[in-house]
This record gives structure tokens, sequence and C-alpha cells, in this order.
């Protein structure tokens, strides 16, 4: 893609950043945008591919925004960025040196392994003791919580989502590795991460062991969501710092009910 | 497109219905990757395995408990299959194709028990 004078549009694989003018319009609550373009430039996101904004409009295609990206570039409200620095957005997440959990951290989880096998036998979840449930709040209209979904599954994704939204919070979701990265960048920070174990390009212990070892990542609760119940399974979950663990199949009145635990709402 | 579901049960219908309709093209995708394995034409093992794991996470949450069943039994093999010192595919395959007939049955058999 060109750029000032060489600028001819906007497509697959571009980068676009916010220029000072779009951020100053976020700030101020622009009045010379339509709502479309306004929700577009919100989209935007510091610096995104034309790929990420479009899946955070509902899944459209890069062709489908481009056009509009086209617009609020002409504007001077967003302008191309280098590739670079969006792939180091994705490579600084995954290339996080890792922490691995202490002695004393392992021991601990290993001795709550085995009640955490036991009432995920009979209750299909286990909220860990150590680390307890959220302190008690009440859920306002006016300042959703936000839960980031991560499973590959579709209908699966899909159910949670919209479960999820009914009862009030603010949804985001993401199937793999990049998705994982642009979702959890993308503000809010999330309150809570609901984590599928088996994703296609990354597993989820280590998308768990990467959050922890972040420094304003490791603050967000996350509960695992598996098919492995065992107690290595638990104890490893624990010791990486998971909150909770639901077992799948599920319910949803026991994902409800884990959820609204771990978010102090129950 | 169809109004929001105003209820959780209605919500859980809905889904019920989209998760029976995807069920033969997640099925045909399964057995698209263990006819290239069993054929040699493919080194997807994890992959069968990672479809074969989602169906059993997720076909009892939507109400095809058999379903689920069937493919935790499928994975099953497929986990022994690529356990270090199992020894060539071929050995195990006369198992993986009979979970995966189990499974296919228990597909059909819940979709018929939905309609009939």
């Amino acid at each position: 893609m060109g750029q000032g004078d060489r600028f001819r549009g906007v497509g697959a694989g571009d980068v676009l950043a916010l220029t000072a003018k779009g951020t100053a319009e976020l700030k101020g609550g622009s009045t010379s945008l339509g709502a479309a373009e306004l929700e577009l430039l919100v989209l935007v996101d510091g610096r995104s591919r034309v790929e990420q904004i479009a899946q955070r409009a509902g899944g459209r295609s890069a062709g489908e925004v481009g056009a509009a990206l086209s617009r609020l570039v002409g504007r001077g409200l967003i302008e191309p960025a280098r590739a670079e620095a969006a792939d180091a957005l994705e490579a600084s997440f995954f290339s996080l040196k890792t922490i691995s959990p202490s002695a004393a951290v392992q021991a601990s989880a290993e001795q709550e392994a085995d009640s955490g096998e036991l009432e995920l036998s009979r209750h299909g979840f286990y909220v860990s003791i150590a680390r307890g449930p959220a302190a008690k709040r009440k859920l306002a209209p006016e300042s959703p919580l936000t839960i980031l979904i991560i499973e590959d599954d579709p209908q699966l994704s899909k159910l949670l989502n919209m479960l999820l939204r009914m009862d009030g919070h603010q949804m985001r979701v993401a199937a793999n590795r990049a998705e994982i990265v642009s979702a959890l960048r993308e503000p809010p920070r999330p309150d809570l991460v609901l984590l599928d174990v088996v994703l296609p390009d990354v597993n989820g212990f280590e998308v768990l062991q990467r959050m922890q070892s972040h420094p304003q990542l490791k603050q967000v609760p996350v509960i695992l969501l598996t098919n492995q119940a065992t107690r290595e399974s638990v104890a490893k979950g624990l010791a990486f710092g998971a909150v909770g663990y639901v077992t799948k199949p599920f319910e949803v009145e026991v994902l409800m009910k884990a959820v609204r635990v771990v978010l102090g709402l129950d | 497109m169809p109004p929001a579901p105003a209820s959780v049960e209605e919500l859980l219908a809905a889904m019920r219905a989209e998760y029976r309709a995807a069920l033969p093209g997640k099925l045909a995708a399964i057995e698209s990757l263990w006819q290239g394995l069993a054929a040699g034409t493919s080194s997807e093992l994890g992959e069968l395995r990672r479809l074969v794991h989602s169906l059993a996470g997720s076909a009892k949450t939507f109400g095809l408990p058999e379903v689920g069943l069937a493919a935790r039994g499928l994975e099953n093999e497929i986990i022994a299959a690529g356990e270090p010192g199992a020894g060539p595919l071929a050995a195990r395959a006369a198992q993986i194709a009979a979970q995966l007939r189990a499974l296919r049955q228990a597909a059909v058999g819940g979709q018929d028990a939905r309609s009939g």
C-alpha cells in the first residue's frame, strides 16, 4: 500500500494505526463522523491488521471494510503503518520468557489436585480454594464485565458467547493463536478468560503460562475448559495459575455457576 | 437474521439444531482425515485427534451424549496410536475404523431420535 500521495486504498494484509487526529476524535466523542465510521475507528484499536479489524467488525471480509477504512485514511484519522509492528505484537506475547511454577507452588497445586479432581467428578466444576473466588460484586448494566472465550469449536464458542451475553457480560472470542493475541491486547482487559486446552495451533496450558508471565495479564482469572479432568491436568492447571476448572462436556448451569463464583457474582 | 433467543431454553434449542446441522460436516472432515492417514497420504494424526476431541467435549452439551461417548472411544484409540512406541498406524487401523463406524452410527441414531 502506498502512503501520502501514493495512497491508493486499503486491502488485506495492510496494517493501519490511529493518527493523532484519529485519537483526538475518539477522545473528544466525534460529531463529524457517522456511527459506522466511528465504530470502525474504534475497531482500529491503536494499530491493527485489516483482517483483525474486519474480524472485530462482526467477521466481515477485509474487502468489505477496506473501502470504509480508505475513507478514514483519506480524512487523516488513520494511516498506514509498518507490518513489522503488528507482527511484533503477536511475537511479543508468544516470545515472552515464561515463568515456571516454583517448587512450593507446584507442591501446593499437587496437594490441591486431589480435592479438585473429586469436585470435578462430583459437580463438573472446581474453583481453586487457594486463589478463591473474587470478592462479592454486583453486575451493573453501565459497566459490564468483559469475558474472553478461547474455544475452537464454533458452536460451543457461540453458545458460551450468547449465554454470557444474556447474563449481562461483554464478550470477546478467539479460536487460534493470532486471535488470542488480538483479543488479549484489545481494551478493556478481560475480567475473566474461559480457556479451552486443545486448540488448533497452540495449547491452552501454554497460553495460561504466557499470561502468568505477563505483567498485566497475570491478574486476569482463567477458568480452564477441558475434557482432561485427571489429577495430573488439574495439578498442572493450578500450578500454572488457573483459578478454576470446568469439565467438558458441561451442563450450561454448571458453567454459569463457575463463572459467577469466579467473578464474585454468586 | 433470526430474532435473538428470549430465554436460555430457546437459545439451547436453537444451538442444538445448529449443532446437529453441522454434525455431518464435522464427521466428513474426520472421515477425510482418517482416509488420508490410512492411505499414507497424510500425517495429520494430531489434527484428527483435535477434531474428534472437540466432538467428545461438546456433543453432550448439545443433547447428543451417545455421539460424545463414541467420539471419546475414537479419541482414545487415536491417542493410543500416537503414543511413543505404538508402532505403525496400520497396526491400529482396524480399531480406529471400528470406532469411527460406531461414531457414525451414534450420529445417525442421535439425528433419528431427534427427528423421530
